[in-house]
C-alpha cells in the first residue's frame, strides 16, 4: 500500500480547490507540498497504471489520478452520450 | 407498517457507446426498464444500496457501512452526472440506523455526502424527477476487511425489518442494489469479463437462491468476479430484503470495452 501522503494528494485532486490545476502547472511544487519521496514523485510523474500499481496506490485512486491527468479517459467515462434518454423511461 | 413494493439490482456505470452501440443501447434500455418498474411500484421511499468510489469515503476515514441521513443530496458530478439535488428521507434513515444498532450494527451516518455515480447514476433512471426521497446505504468495498457476505445479508434483514416496523402504515418502499457484475479495476485482469461467474450469479438470483452466494468468502468473489465484482454484495443485500423471491433478468451484456459485465434484475415479490 502506498504511503498515505500519496493517497492524500490524489484524494485531494477533486476536493481541494485549485489542487488539480496546480498539479498541472507545477507538479514538483505540489509533490513538495505533500512531502513525497523521490520514488513516489517518479511514479506520479509517470502516471501509468503500472507505475501507480507498483507504488501500491489503491486501484480506485489510480483511476482518480488517471482521470485527473487524462482528459481523453474522462471523455470515455461519461453519461453525455445518453443525455437525451435519461429522464425518459 | 411499511412494505417493500419493489426490489431491483443493476450495474451503476455507463461509458462511451462508441464501437459498442448496440450493446450499450441494450444496457440503457435495461436501466430504463428498471426505472419504469420502479415508477410503477409508486414508492414513497427508495433505499439504494451501493458503493462509494472514494469521492466521499476514502482512505482518510473508512467505515464498513455508512447511511446517508441528510434531507437532501447533491451528486458529486463524476461521469458528468448533473449536480441536481434530490431529497433524502432523514426519518427512515435515522430509524434504520437505530434499529441496526439494536441488532449489533454500529453504522456510520453521513450528513455531508455527495453521491457519486454508484448512487446517482441508477437514480437517474429510478428517480428521474428526483421526487422520491432516498436513503443511501453504502457498503465499503474499498477497505480491508471488506464486510463479509454474511454480515451484509444480516444487515439487509435489518433493513427489511426497519421498513416493516419503522415506516408509517401504508408506506411503499423500493430497494435498489447497485454495482457489479464482474470487473477488475486497475489490477491484473483489467478488461476481463467473467461471463461464467456473472451467469452463475444471475442464475442464483433467478432461482431465488442468492442467499447461497453468502457461502462464498470475499476472497472467493474477488477471485472469480474481480475487485469490482465484489459489488454484487449490493445485489445480494437487495435480494435479501425479500427472502426467497425469484429474480427476473432485465438485461445482461458482457462489456469488455467498458471493463465489466453489466446486468440488471427485478425481484418478483
Amino acid at each position: 500500500m502506498a504511503p498515505y501522503r500519496v493517497h492524500r494528494l490524489i484524494q485531494g485532486l477533486f476536493k481541494v480547490p485549485g489542487l488539480l490545476e496546480r498539479l498541472g502547472k507545477d507538479a514538483p511544487a505540489v509533490f513538495d507540498e505533500y512531502g513525497l519521496a523521490e520514488n513516489e514523485r517518479k511514479a506520479l510523474a509517470d502516471g501509468s497504471p503500472e507505475a501507480l500499481g507498483a507504488l501500491g496506490v489503491h486501484p480506485i485512486l489510480q483511476m482518480h489520478y488517471m482521470l485527473a491527468r487524462d482528459p481523453a479517459m474522462a471523455a470515455q467515462i461519461t453519461i453525455r452520450a445518453y443525455a437525451d434518454q435519461i429522464g425518459r423511461n | 407498517m411499511g412494505k417493500i413494493v419493489g426490489a431491483f439490482a443493476t450495474s451503476h456505470i455507463l461509458m462511451s457507446p462508441t464501437g459498442v452501440e448496440e450493446r450499450a443501447q441494450r444496457v440503457v434500455g435495461g436501466m430504463k426498464e428498471i426505472g419504469r418498474r420502479v415508477a410503477a411500484a409508486r414508492p414513497d421511499v427508495i433505499a439504494i444500496i451501493s458503493t462509494d468510489h472514494m469521492f466521499n469515503i476514502n482512505m482518510g476515514l473508512q467505515p464498513p457501512f455508512c447511511v446517508g441521513v441528510a434531507d437532501e443530496y447533491v451528486p458529486f458530478g463524476d461521469m458528468d452526472i448533473p449536480r441536481e439535488p434530490f431529497p433524502g428521507h432523514r426519518a427512515f434513515a435515522e430509524a434504520f440506523v437505530e434499529r441496526a444498532a439494536e441488532h449489533g450494527f454500529d453504522l456510520a451516518k453521513a450528513e455531508e455526502y455527495s453521491p457519486d455515480h454508484g448512487v446517482a447514476l441508477p437514480l437517474l433512471f429510478a428517480n428521474p424527477e428526483r421526487r422520491v426521497p432516498v436513503v443511501p446505504i453504502l457498503v465499503n468495498i474499498n477497505m480491508q476487511p471488506i464486510p463479509s457476505p454474511k454480515r451484509c445479508l444480516a444487515l439487509a434483514g435489518v433493513l427489511r425489518e426497519s421498513v416493516e416496523r419503522d415506516l408509517p402504515a401504508g408506506t411503499r418502499a423500493v430497494i435498489l442494489g447497485a454495482g457489479g457484475l464482474s470487473h477488475w479495476l486497475n489490477v491484473p485482469g483489467m478488461g476481463t469479463v467473467n461471463t461464467a461467474f456473472d451467469r452463475q450469479v444471475l442464475d442464483k438470483f433467478m432461482a431465488g437462491r442468492s442467499d447461497e452466494l453468502a457461502a462464498l468468502s470475499v476472497a472467493d468473489i474477488v477471485q472469480q468476479g474481480g475487485n469490482g465484482g465484489i459489488e454484487i454484495l449490493t445485489w445480494m443485500m437487495a435480494a435479501a430484503t425479500c427472502p426467497g423471491a425469484r429474480g427476473e433478468e432485465i438485461y445482461y451484456e458482457a462489456m469488455p470495452e467498458w471493463f465489466t459485465g453489466m446486468g440488471g434484475i427485478a425481484l418478483r415479490l
